[in-house]
């Protein structure tokens, strides 16, 4: 009659156990919703319509708008294929409406100069296809259980060491929206010579904010109390030389 | 330097100067915005360097 605690199984866990786990050579199972189509075709669709339709059908021709339409076609077809079958419809649907899209601003030539766009809706529209890029990722569907896969090791789960405090994720987010105002910013340069290298540096500079400011929030983690002590070795001094040194060249010309 | 804080500090400087940089930089004269982008970049690398040391010692 009694039944150990340790080894009572849901309903819900028995029922995701007796579904066949998804194979690995990219084909997903019938109902696996590893590709949402919320997540794919609201971005795709958002960023098609701003940044390709538009052009498309306010300064195009026949030749873009034909290849505006065969590239949103390619993006439904790609989000429903890719449920029957990941490679096929991420090869489809991310290739082929890239691809498409590229040509229909190739064939826009002249009409898509940087002074006849909006630039809150072009903005807004490379936000979206961001959006688009990222939903294109595997999310394990929600009645998958990994510790039912036959491959996992079985035991005590391991305990974390710790775990983030609220004020680490206000920090990182932070640092999350000053990564992503740099990419905007750009936006506001209007030289056609110029606005090329203010992308390239904002998107540089995003990852790169990113990326340190992770750092920093994990820092406080490691096992640091927040200070060397004095028999560690020198800490790296070049960068923060020529960063003064950069100042220093800057404030000598301004005053100059 | 072999405060956490100090690195932060530059982290926190170094993401000003690139959001000002990038600011000025639609603006003339533009050598202005990539003074404060280079000085941004250089703070966030020094920055970085940092806070790898701090992890690793």
């Amino acid at each position: 009659l009694a039944e150990p605690a340790g080894e009572r199984v849901s309903p819900a866990l028995a029922g995701a156990a007796a579904r066949p786990l998804r194979r690995w050579n990219g084909a997903a199972a019938p109902g696996d919703d590893s590709v949402s189509l919320r997540t794919v075709l609201l971005p795709g669709a958002y960023a098609w319509a701003t940044t390709v339709a538009l052009p498309a059908w306010s300064a195009g021709n026949g030749v873009a708008r034909a290849g505006a339409l065969s590239a949103l076609g390619l993006l439904v077809l790609g989000a429903f294929a890719a449920r029957r079958n990941l490679v096929l419809g991420r090869a489809v649907g991310v290739l082929g409406f890239v691809g498409l899209s590229a040509g229909t601003w190739g064939a826009l030539g002249p009409a898509l100069a940087l002074a006849s766009l909006d630039l809150v809706r072009a903005a807004l529209g490379a936000i979206a296809w961001g959006l688009f890029a990222m939903g294109w990722g595997s999310l394990r569907s929600p009645e998958r259980v990994p510790e039912l896969d036959p491959r996992a090791l079985q035991g005590e789960p391991l305990v974390p060491k710790t775990r983030l405090s609220r004020e680490a994720g206000v920090i990182f987010g932070a640092c999350l929206a000053a990564g992503l105002l740099l990419p905007l910013l750009a936006w506001r340069v209007r030289d056609n010579g110029l606005a090329l290298l203010a992308h390239a540096a904002a998107l540089a500079g995003a990852i790169a904010v990113i990326n340190v400011g992770s750092r920093l929030v994990l820092a406080r983690y490691d096992g640091q109390d927040g200070r060397a002590s004095a028999t560690r070795p020198s800490p790296p001094r070049l960068f923060l030389a020529l960063f003064l040194a950069w100042l220093a060249l800057g404030a000598a010309v301004w005053l100059a | 330097v072999r405060s956490a804080r100090f690195w932060a500090a530059l982290y926190a400087l170094s993401v000003l100067a690139l959001a000002y940089g990038m600011w000025r930089l639609a603006e003339p004269p533009q050598l202005a915005g990539l003074f404060w982008l280079v000085l941004g970049g250089l703070g966030l690398k020094a920055s970085h360097d940092g806070q790898r040391w701090l992890g690793q010692h």
